[in-house]
């Protein structure tokens, strides 16, 4: 048994470093993410200023839908409040009914982000071989973010699986890494929205 | 104690194989849903299927690869509630115990890892090679002779995008995970299968660009411009997904060594401590997290304008090519220094053991590799200082690309000071040092005059630009990677080269390279563009003495390969406990080196030069009674 615990000090910053690694490696992969949100922000932008041909939004080429963009919004803020209740809650030690309440209302949160969000690409109704780019750039950026969403959308679902069944209590690390990146994903929901919305 | 290995233990024992059905499965799956549910509807016209099909169905072969490897146990088990791995179940998947077979599956243990990089990069740079033998066996004569232009534009592709693939993780593949634990005293990285997941993410990248030959190849070379992409045949969508994978391994193993470095230190080592070789893997890391996302968004709009028809590079659709140049070189030009930066970070690990004197400038060493990574980031417009950028933005792109090149000076300046008035050991790898030294130079300085706009104006797209990258990349990572092969597998393998042999083949390989590249620097100065099939007859001697040379330094780089493999694998030779009496801490740890790395963790720490007292790296203290069962 000599190749494990060999300093007795590893036992306890093992724990304590995995919370920190975890929530400092997440900032990092936002820190990442940030490069692909800004390759698509370029994009958004640089075909917008270019215009080629006057094909960046032909007229007859809409919006998505106001309400249905507006909807897929409130699920994922609503995931954020619940997920910052259940970070609150497990940083306080609070009893595990209350935390597993609102760990299964923001995973409630997360499946209609999803669902609804699936709806309203579906709502779009571009031909993108003419649309123009404005489209194409939207199409891209929301498949994007969906794909996000679902990714975390995973990430919480193991959490509360765990929680739950009791194999694998929710650390206020956890806690915190998860309200992170899902209130990140959500601010650039809300940003993607309000530029496809209005920088047309 | 364990009885029986379960069922999943047994099948991740045959992992290789199971990942090689996935594959086959995923493939055939991802092809029928891509050509029935999604070609048909958008009527893509390629006889050999549609790029949907063949799009999906690399994904899904990679992602059955993946899962037949295992990779999926763990996440799905995780999603169901199950409980996490035991002490056992992990030290399984560490390959405690594993023997040779653990090198054929997937594992969590970095040196394992390592190793698996090694033999693998060093097997695509074999075949990358091979097509650099047919592309100047082909340039011997004026006219095409042994290919058409088409496919002589593949071979190229192939070659250079191969070889990009494999030199990304060519130094932090094997070096970077077999060492940066040991040498920061830690057991483990951070992620264990996230390291494991960026080393198997490379052999279908590898095979999915082979598998371009099958379908028809492509001709827009490593850069893979649009709207050339758009245009191209099935064998596009075997680049796209390649590099999109490779994009993943980068970006992943970026974050994991950044918050394995940055999180997992050792008590009493702060950053100030760490190797030299450890910060350029960091730095490293931070270009790869950073600038692989903007490959990875510009490989979407391509797999999205050759499955939905969108127009993103298209300028009749309200696209432009620019938009692809932008994003990749925002990318490409990082890439760069992904290459050389830890290609540095070894020659400085590896220089004072050889001048047995402390390394000169260390901190003034790690800010020129700092500067060096910022810089990166604002200088990849010089690549588009023909194709369209606009008059005024070249002043800023030209000036920061020369910027670029103080803070690589330094990093030189650093490595030269260290052999003031050294008592040099002119040992192989200190010869391989010596010619890293040598080919940078050049490579560097060529690279100053294509950061000057008029000069670049001459020069681009020539041979030149071509000798330019592989003085670099070529001169200074593959000959850093030799030298460091010959420096470290006594370590990791505990067997040695002959090193009195590979001196022959030392000079062998440094002369006929720069008789390949000091060739084609003049045939570029002559004004022959790159990648063509024929070229002006008055340009035949100097093409044929670089096809000789280069024919030659195949040769030698094969002996390489030749002597690795014979050595170190059939006759075994053993090699001394610490052969170059380095002051390293991944030297003090016995050979094998334990499973999780210590038996004791070492309680201080200082820098492994200190070869002016002989202090070692790493203060293992004494022995408390308890934890040596006494």
């Amino acid at each position: 048994m000599s190749d494990v615990s060999p300093t007795g000090l590893t036992a306890i910053d093992e724990v304590e470093g995995g919370g920190h690694t975890l929530v400092f490696s997440s900032r990092v992969a936002m820190a990442a993410n940030t490069t692909l949100q800004l390759s698509l922000l370029f994009a958004f932008l640089y075909l917008r200023a270019n215009n080629f041909g006057g094909m960046w939004h032909p007229s007859g080429i809409g919006t998505p839908p106001q309400v249905l963009a507006l909807i897929s919004l409130a699920f994922p803020v609503i995931g954020v409040l619940a997920l910052w209740a259940v970070w609150n809650a497990v940083s306080g030690s609070r009893e595990s009914s209350a935390v597993n309440g609102l760990l299964w209302l923001a995973l409630l949160a997360a499946v209609l982000t999803g669902a609804v969000r699936i709806l309203l690409m579906y709502q779009f109704n571009w031909e993108l071989d003419s649309a123009g780019t404005y489209a194409d750039i939207s199409t891209l950026w929301y498949a994007v973010l969906l794909g996000e969403f679902i990714g975390v959308g995973l990430w919480l679902l193991s959490l509360v699986m765990g929680h739950v069944r009791g194999t694998d209590r929710l650390s206020p690390a956890h806690a915190r890494a998860i309200l992170e990146q899902w209130t990140y994903i959500t601010g650039v929901s809300i940003a993607v929205y309000l530029l496809v919305q209005y920088a047309t | 104690m364990s009885t029986r290995p379960t069922l999943a233990r047994r099948l991740n024992e045959w992992g290789l194989l199971l990942g090689v059905i996935g594959a086959v499965i995923g493939f055939i799956i991802g092809f029928a849903i891509g050509t029935i549910a999604i070609g048909n509807s958008f009527n893509t016209d390629h006889s050999l299927g549609s790029d949907p099909g063949i799009l999906l169905g690399y994904a899904l072969s990679a992602l059955g690869f993946l899962a037949g490897l295992g990779f999926l146990n763990y996440p799905i088990g995780r999603l169901l509630g199950a409980k996490r791995p035991s002490e056992e179940d992990n030290a399984y998947m560490h390959g405690e115990a594993g023997g040779l077979r653990r090198y054929f599956r997937m594992t969590t243990d970095h040196k394992v890892i390592g190793l698996q990089y090694l033999v693998m990069i060093l097997a695509f740079l074999f075949i990358g090679g091979l097509g650099a033998m047919f592309i100047r066996t082909e340039l011997l004569t004026p006219s095409p002779t042994i290919a058409n232009a088409q496919s002589y534009l593949t071979l190229v592709g192939l070659h250079s995008t191969l070889m990009i693939f494999m030199a990304s993780a060519a130094i932090i593949g094997p070096f970077g995970n077999y060492f940066v634990p040991i040498m920061i005293g830690t057991r483990n990285m951070a992620f264990p299968r996230l390291e494991a997941l960026t080393f198997w993410l490379l052999p279908p990248a590898g095979l999915i660009l082979l598998s371009t030959v099958f379908l028809g190849g492509f001709t827009t070379g490593w850069t893979g411009y649009a709207p050339l992409a758009d245009q191209n045949v099935l064998g596009m969508d075997a680049y796209l997904m390649g590099f999109a994978l490779i994009g993943l391994s980068i970006g992943l193993s970026g974050l994991n060594m950044i918050a394995t470095i940055l999180t997992k230190r050792a008590p009493g080592m702060p950053l100030s401590r760490m190797p030299i070789f450890v910060w350029s893997v960091l730095v490293t890391s931070f270009l790869g997290a950073l600038a692989s996302p903007a490959l990875i968004a510009a490989v979407l709009m391509e797999m999205f304008s050759r499955t939905y028809q969108t127009t993103f590079f298209v300028p009749a659709g309200g696209g432009s090519p620019y938009l692809w140049e932008n994003l990749f070189w925002f990318f490409g030009h990082p890439e760069v220094y992904i290459f050389v930066i830890p290609a540095f970070g070894l020659i400085m690990e590896m220089l004072p053991v050889f001048t047995r004197k402390p390394l000169w400038g260390y901190r003034v060493g790690v800010g020129g590799m700092v500067g060096v990574g910022v810089l990166s980031f604002v200088v990849w417009q010089h690549h588009l200082f023909v194709s369209g950028l606009a008059p005024s933005l070249r002043p800023f792109y030209m000036f920061s690309t020369e910027m670029i090149s103080v803070p690589t000076g330094i990093i030189y300046l650093v490595s030269l000071g260290t052999l003031w008035r050294a008592r040099t050991r002119f040992s192989t790898p200190m010869l391989f040092i010596f010619a890293f030294f040598f080919n940078f130079l050049i490579g560097g300085f060529t690279g100053v005059f294509l950061s000057d706009v008029p000069s670049d104006f001459s020069l681009h797209a020539s041979y030149f630009v071509q000798a330019h990258f592989h003085y670099t990349i070529m001169g200074a990572e593959v000959f850093a990677l030799m030298g460091a092969i010959v420096y470290y597998l006594p370590k990791m393998t505990g067997r040695t080269m002959d090193i009195k042999l590979l001196r022959y083949q030392f000079w062998a390989v440094f002369l006929t390279f720069n008789g390949t590249f000091l060739s084609l620097i003049a045939v570029g100065i002559l004004g022959m563009p790159r990648r063509v099939i024929s070229y002006a007859a008055y340009l035949q001697p100097l093409n044929d003495s670089a096809s000789i040379f280069a024919l030659a330094l195949g040769l030698s780089m094969a002996l390489f390969l030749g002597i690795l493999i014979w050595e170190v694998v059939i006759k075994q030779r053993v090699a001394a406990a610490n052969p170059w009496e380095s002051l390293g801490v991944e030297w003090q740890v016995p050979t094998p080196v334990p499973t999780f790395n210590f038996d004791r963790v070492p309680v201080s720490w200082s820098l492994p030069y200190d070869y002016d007292t002989g202090k070692p790296a790493a203060d293992f203290g004494p022995v408390a009674p308890a934890l040596t069962g006494a």
